[in-house]
Formats: C-alpha cells, structure tokens, sequence
C-alpha cells in the first residue's frame, strides 16, 4: 500500500508522483494536459502559505493552494527519475 | 565555498547597514521625527517613500545575511536580487534627475526655478551608482549559476 | 511562373516566443507576450518568397488542442476545417516535454506538420544538444532551430514550410493508447466509418479519440451525422473522464520515451529563475518588493514625462497663440482655437505619461516578474473575493481601462473574468489625471500630491469592495482556483517593450483623437451658438442643455456647467477638463481655467475634492463601455457597468461634499 498525500504536504525539492486528481471535470482536464499525469515528474520548489511553486516536466507553476490540495501524489522512494 | 563567499557576504552585509540605515533615516526625517539637519540635510534629505523603498531593499539584504550566516547557498540569491534592486533604483532616480535637469535648465519651466542638481542628489540614487560600479567589475561574484 | 498561394498555420503554447515568429516573418507590428486582447483571434500576414506566396495565420496560443477553451476551439477548428497547407508549430526549446504535447496532438490529426524550435540559444547554453534529422524521421516532421527574437533561423523556416507544402499530407501518426483504450478507439471508428461524409471531413482515428475523450465540440460535429445515435449510446455506458486521463498520460508517455532518443541533458536542475523565486515571492519580502517595484514605476512615469509635457504645452500654447493672431474669421478662429486645440491639447498632453506607463509594464512583463507578482497578490486577493490572476488586468487599467479589459480573456471562469472587468475600471486610467491634477492642484496646492494619491487608493478600496459586494450577492461562489505558469526570468527586451508601447499607444490615441475631437467639435457647436451668444455661457445650447441637467447634481452642489462637463466626460474623461475651459471661456489656458475657477464661488475645496471623486468612479468612457460589451458578450453587463459606477459615483461625491463642507467650513 503506498502512501497518497495532498501535494501541499511534499517536502520541498523531492520529487512526487501524481495518483489521483480530485476536480471539476474542466480542471483535470487542464492539469493533465499541463503534464499533471502519472507518468510526469513533479518537484516541489517551494511552498509559502499555502501557495505552491512546483516544476513539472521542466516548466515552473504557480498553484494555489485549493488547487494543490486536491492533487494527490506519492513521493518518489528514489531520487526521482531524471527524464532525457 | 565559505572563503570564496567572503567578499559577497561582507558586501551585502555592509549594503544591508547601509540601505537600511539611510532608509529608516530619510523616513523618520520625511516624518518629522528627526530634524532635516540630523547628521546631513544634503546627504541623507528627508524623503519618506523614498526612504521606504531604501529601507525594503536594506531588508532584502538582511534576508541574505541571515541566509549566509546559515552557512545556506540560498544567500547568493538574495545577494543578486538586492543589487538588481539598487541598481534598478539608481536608474530610477537617475532619470528623474535627468528630467528635473532638462525642465529647469533647458525648459525653463515652471516650480523649476529653485532647483539645483542637489535636490535630486538622493541616496538611492548615489548608492546606487555605486552598487552599478561594483557590479560591472565583479559579476562573477554575483552570477546565480549552480 | 504562376505563384502559388502556400496558407500556413502558426501554433504553440503560450509564451514561446510564436508572435515574434509571425512578426519576423510578416513583418507585422504586434506584440510579444501573454497578454490577450493583443493576439485578437486571426492575424493573418503574408510573405512573399522564393516565389511563393504565404498566407499565415496566427493561432491563439494553446496548451492543446482539447476544446477548454473558446481559444483552443478556434485554433483547432482552423486546422481541421479549413485544412491549411502547412502548420508549423513554435516551441520553447529549453521547455521540450510540455510543448511537445500540443505537437502528439496535432501529428495526430494528421497536419503537414513544420516544428520551430525557437529560443534555441538558451537551450545551447544550457547544454542541451537535441538531434534534429532524428526527430524529425521519428515523428514525420520537418524542423528548424529558430531565435525569433534575433531573427535567426526565419528563412531557413520558410524554406521548410515550402518543401513540406509540397509533400503529401502524411497518416495521421500513431501513439498506442494501451490495449483498453485501442479496443474502444476501434469500435468508434467502425461506427462512423458508416457515414462517408463524415470521414471525408475529418480523420476517423482523431474523431474517435476526441469522441473517447469526451469531447464536446468533437461530438458537436455529429449532430447531423446518421451514426450520432450509435456512437451516443456506445459513450454512454464508459467512464470518459477516465480514458480522458488515460490517454493523456500515455501521450506525456510517448514523450517522455521519445525524448531520451532525441536529447542529451534536457535536464532541469534547480535553476537560476528558481533561486530568484525564492526571493521575490518570500513570505515577508514579496510584497514590499512587489510595491516598492510599483511606487517605482508610477514615480518614473510622472517625473520623465513632465519635460515632455512642458514641450507639448508650449506647443500648444503657441499654436492656439498663432492660430488667434492669423485668422480672421472668427467662429473659425473659434473653432481651431477654442475647441480643437484647446480639446485636443489637453489630450496628447497627458500621452508621455500613458506611453512610459505601458512601456514600463511591458518590461516587467517580459522579463517575467508580473506573473510572479500576480502570484504574490493572489493571496491577498482571494480574500477580497477575485483570484490573481485578475491582478494584471487591474493593473493595466491604471494606463488605459481599454486594454485593461481586454486582458481578461486570461481568466478562465466567468464569474471571475465578469467581475474583474466591473471593477478594473476604478481604477484610475490615465485619462482621469488631467481633471485631479487640475483641480487638485488649484484648490489643494502643497497637498495636491497626497490628494491625487488618496483618490487612486479610494479607487482600488471601491474596486475590491465592489468584488466582495458582486460575489456575495451576484456572483456566488469563490474564485476559481489559482494555476499560472511562471514563465523563466529573462533580460526584458527593450525593442519589444518599445514595440508593445508604440502599438498599444497608437490605438489608444486613434481610440482617443477621434472620439475627443468629435466631442471637442460638438461642444463647441453647442457652445457657440445660437449665434451671436456669449460663448460658452448659460444662453447657449450647451447652457440650456446644463440646466435642465443641473437638478440631477445639485444635491452635490454641483452646477450646470459641472453637470455638462460630466456627461461629456462620457466619450472620454479628458473632455472633462475640455468642457470646464470652454464653459469657463477660459479655453486651453490651465491657468486662466484655474483661477477662474477659484473665483466662482460654487467651487471649494469641498466640492472640487467630490468633483474629483465623481470623475474617478463613475462610468468610464466610452471606449471602455464598447469593450464591455464586446467581452461579455452581452448588453446587461455594459447597462449594470454604467448604472453601478454612476450610483457609486454619485453617492461617493455626495458623501465626500458633504463631509468636505464640515471639514473645510
């Protein structure tokens, strides 16, 4: 059983895993296309109150923080797989 | 790492006095808390959202001294943005003393006839002349990459 | 030789730099960067070379081409209905894996597909080396390293487009979606291969992937089609938001084991922009830094645009001055003087300040802050009732209310989007600042500075409380939660700021010199006659027009020639302080207007401040009204618009006259 958590919970600089969207349909839609899958890197740059700076797939986003905590995810046991 | 970071964190730890000495100065003067004379009316004149905008880059540096004395990279950071900042400001102020140059003395405008290059001699403007120096002849201090 | 007409298509994300391509090649003025209502919904261009005509189109920038939104509808229906030669899809190099999904999507249409891999100078410094002649036998396409904003890379770009318009259109290309999904793919196909029309139209294998993924404009296009009941009732026993994500997934897949055949060290580590991230959107620092950047930017605005302002008062005042001297004829010594360059004047006087103000945000645009300060403000603001991302928006109304809405394409809720355009316009535009500074600085002098200042902050304070007040009465609901991307930090460029500034400056004084001048032209009509009457005064049409108005302000002590003043402030604000010089009959003369002013005794201090209060809130001009309209897409909005900030207005001056009258009796 591995372990889901919301992404506001990632410690910063580790990479994740996404598992499970909780959304509108038009909003999943959208993270997904942005890369929010499960096959995607996500990385946690930096978190303030709340509001996420996170790299996914090489690109930097701003996501606030309703939106985060409704992105569940699992943390890579390794060191994140580097892709290219 | 420590040694080569020697002359950053010392220069950012004096720009840090520096701004947010001078800031909090112009502020209490613009507030009339203190005299316009105190220390000096010409160096230091009484300017309180200048004084303002002096005092939050000081604390920009302040933030990268704590950040160095963490022994954390991440000071570097801090450093840069604090001399973008300085000289960001210094330009700002610099155009401004262009612009009140040409009203008074080519325009010949209007409120203008008091004026002297002095009035605009403001703190931002000259540290921040001398943080544009010390960028020029040390950038690779300042460069962010890894 | 006949020259043959090539119509190319131009894609790709947000922000790769797509507009600098069509400008390079068309030669076009437009200008660089994420702000909407620039990119209007086709641009076409043409280009003549190597004897070949090309018809380029400018696609709305699209993350894909799933129909979220009416951008990526229209984008998408170009491509598929009107079947271009060409398409050629512009990609942030240092940003491969995101970009390359718009590009899984249009190989799966089966476009004639041209890929430009712009910014390719920052991917070689980077170190990344990407191989060319593999990717493109890998995927069937042609592609071209490109640095728009250096103009490299364009005419090889070009020749790509020609050779790729000549071969033929190749099979839509093939990302395997996994066993399930493929299966369910097949038997869609099967059914609407029974309608031959429909399979001429589109690419069976797209239509049935779209139909899987639930896509509303895909299943739109049946609705004449004989097979709709068929494929209706397959859909609807599946779970489509699940094959949605599936195969969206397995296309970030096809990707992510492309990539490593095409690419050495595209890697992201921790990067420059990130460092600098910290900084700037830190808990404590991010707002002082985001407001000492403002104050910043408002102060250079004001002090380098007073030299340009004394030259084009001077003249001005020496054109009214010849104009008075050499011509005889007096209603049209009258006219020139008294109404057009008095009007038109006190227009272009306030240009230097517009000008350095969308020069300055065009800056922090580029060089990437104003997303992160968006991102900064979007905490503070939830609260308030808006999202962040209605920030720029807001902020651009400080120059010009027009473009200002425009902006609010980028908000994706409605709600959201409705809301910021009601509001931006307290925001005090550039237009207003000529009736503050004028009165302001007769009646308050030394304070002329804070009043000013204190009017700007009473507009934002009515702005955000208006959105509270629209969100919990008419907009139920939060705002929609925040996703923005952070484009990298990078040297703004001068020359597109310049660019940005010198088009969105033209419109506004096209916008601005025809209606003012037709304004100008129609008060001074009302002014002068009927003939022989003193001119601008109480026997005029515009006299008598005043007084049947004055009952409506007088409660604010206002008068007629208050009241004449505000209505034409209608077409825009400037002619407020137009109005006032010729009712005054002291014309383009401030000064004169000034004293004037001083010495009837209907204007204080009191009612000069509930003056200034009243121009600040209410109804912006019309040139805004007309973008209202036009982006809501609706009458009732622009009506709400012009009775709510009217009613605000009216209320807010009453309040400030009668509260001024107490304190400076």
């Amino acid at each position: 059983m591995t372990p889901q958590m919301p992404l506001t919970m990632l410690s910063e600089g580790k990479d994740c895993r996404i598992r499970e969207i909780r959304a509108s349909r038009d909003l999943k839609r959208r993270l997904t296309e942005m890369g929010f899958t499960p096959s995607s890197s996500v990385r946690l740059i930096g978190c303030e109150r709340g509001n996420l700076l996170v790299n996914v797939n090489g690109t930097r986003y701003a996501l606030g923080r309703g939106m985060a905590m409704n992105i569940m995810v699992e943390p890579d046991a390794s060191e994140g797989v580097e892709l290219g | 790492m420590e040694n080569k970071n020697k002359a950053l964190t010392s220069f950012t730890l004096l720009w840090e006095i520096m701004y947010l000495a001078i800031g909090i100065l112009q502020v209490l003067k613009g507030t009339k808390f203190l005299p316009d004379d105190f220390i000096s009316a010409i160096l230091f004149p009484p300017e309180f959202a200048g004084g303002l905008v002096l005092a939050v880059v000081g604390a920009v540096y302040l933030y990268g001294t704590i950040e160095f004395s963490k022994g954390s990279v991440e000071g570097r950071a801090y450093a840069y943005v604090g001399i973008i900042l300085s000289m960001l400001f210094g330009v700002l102020y610099f155009l401004t003393f262009t612009a009140d140059l040409i009203n008074a003395w080519v325009l010949f405008a209007e409120g203008f006839e008091q004026w002297t290059p002095l009035v605009d001699f403001k703190p931002a403007l000259y540290l921040g002349l001398i943080s544009l120096a010390i960028y020029i002849g040390w950038e690779e201090e300042f460069r962010l990459r890894e | 030789m006949v020259e043959n007409k090539i119509r190319v298509a131009l894609t790709g994300n947000p922000n790769v730099g797509k507009t600098t391509i069509f400008n390079a090649i068309t030669g076009a003025r437009q200008k660089v960067g994420n702000w909407p209502g620039v990119t209007v919904e086709k641009k076409v261009g043409i280009k003549e070379y190597a004897g070949h005509i090309l018809e380029i189109v400018d696609l709305p920038g699209t993350y894909s081409l799933t129909a979220y939104s009416a951008d990526e509808v229209v984008a998408r229906d170009y491509i598929l209905e009107e079947k271009p030669d060409v398409v050629v899809q512009v990609l942030d190099s240092t940003n491969l894996e995101r970009n390359l999904y718009l590009s899984t999507q249009l190989l799966e249409i089966g476009t004639n597909l041209v890929l430009a891999l712009n910014m390719s100078d920052l991917a070689e410094r980077r170190g990344d080396e990407i191989n060319v002649p593999m990717i493109e036998k890998l995927l069937g396409v042609a592609m071209v390293r490109t640095t728009a904003n250096e103009g490299k890379g364009i005419n090889n770009l070009l020749d790509a487009i020609i050779s790729k318009s000549s071969s033929n259109v190749p099979l839509p290309h093939e990302i395997q979606y996994g066993k399930k999904v493929e299966e369910r793919i097949c038997h869609l196909e099967k059914i609407l291969a029974e309608d031959r029309a429909l399979m001429n139209r589109y690419p069976p294998k797209w239509l049935s992937i779209k139909l899987l993924e639930g896509d509303e404009n895909a299943n739109s296009k049946l609705s004449s089609s004989s097979v709709q009941p068929e494929v209706e009732k397959f859909l609807s026993g599946l779970d489509l938001e699940e094959y949605e994500a599936e195969m969206a997934d397995k296309r970030y897949e096809f990707i992510s084991r492309l990539l490593p055949q095409v690419c050495k060290t595209c890697v992201e580590k921790v990067s420059a922009s990130d460092m600098i991230d910290k900084v700037l959107t830190n808990k404590y620092l991010g707002i002082p830094i985001f407001l000492t950047l403002m104050w910043g930017m408002f102060e250079l605005t004001f002090t380098f645009a007073t030299p340009f302002m004394e030259l084009i008062d001077m003249f001005f005042g020496l054109l009214a001055e010849a104009v008075a001297a050499n011509i005889d004829s007096s209603w049209l010594a009258s006219l020139l003087g008294d109404g057009i360059i008095a009007g038109v004047g006190s227009v272009i006087l306030f240009v230097p300040n517009i000008f350095i103000l969308f020069f300055l945000l065009a800056l922090l645009e580029d060089s990437g802050y104003l997303a992160r300060a968006a991102f900064i403000m979007d905490r503070l603001m939830y609260s308030m009732g808006i999202q962040g991302k209605s920030f720029i928006p807001m902020l651009m109304g400080f120059g010009c209310s027009v473009p200002a809405i425009m902006a609010t394409r980028t908000l994706e809720d409605e709600k959201d989007r409705l809301i910021t355009m009601l509001v931006t316009p307290f925001m005090s535009c550039g237009a207003r600042m000529p009736v503050y500074v004028l009165l302001a600085g007769t009646f308050f002098g030394k304070q002329a500075g804070s009043v000013i200042f204190g009017l700007y902050v009473l507009g934002i304070i009515v702005a955000i409380l208006s959105a509270k007040l629209f969100r919990s009465i008419i907009f139920k609901g939060k705002p929609s939660s925040f996703i923005m991307e952070l484009p990298p930090y990078h040297r703004p460029s001068v020359g597109n700021s310049f660019k940005y500034m010198r088009n969105q400056g033209s419109l506004y004084l096209k916008r601005v010199g025809t209606v003012i001048v037709g304004g100008v032209v129609i008060i001074w009509l009302l002014a002068y006659f009927p003939q022989g009457v003193e001119y601008g005064s109480a026997e005029s049409y515009i006299g008598s027009l005043g007084k049947l108005l004055e009952p409506l302000v007088a409660p604010l002590g206002f008068d007629w020639k208050i009241a004449i003043s505000l209505i034409f402030g209608f077409l825009a604000k400037e002619v407020v302080l137009g109005s006032l010089g010729t009712l005054y009959g002291t014309g383009a003369d401030e000064g004169m207007l000034s004293s004037a002013l001083v010495a009837d005794s209907i204007f204080t201090p009191a009612v000069a401040l509930g003056l200034m209060v009243f121009t600040l809130l209410y109804v912006p001009c019309i040139g805004a009204i007309a973008v209202i309209k036009k982006e809501s897409g609706s009458w009732k909005w622009m009506l709400f618009s012009i009775v709510y900030s009217t009613a605000v207005a009216w209320i807010m001056a009453f309040v400030t006259v009668k509260m001024g009258n107490i304190i400076f009796a």
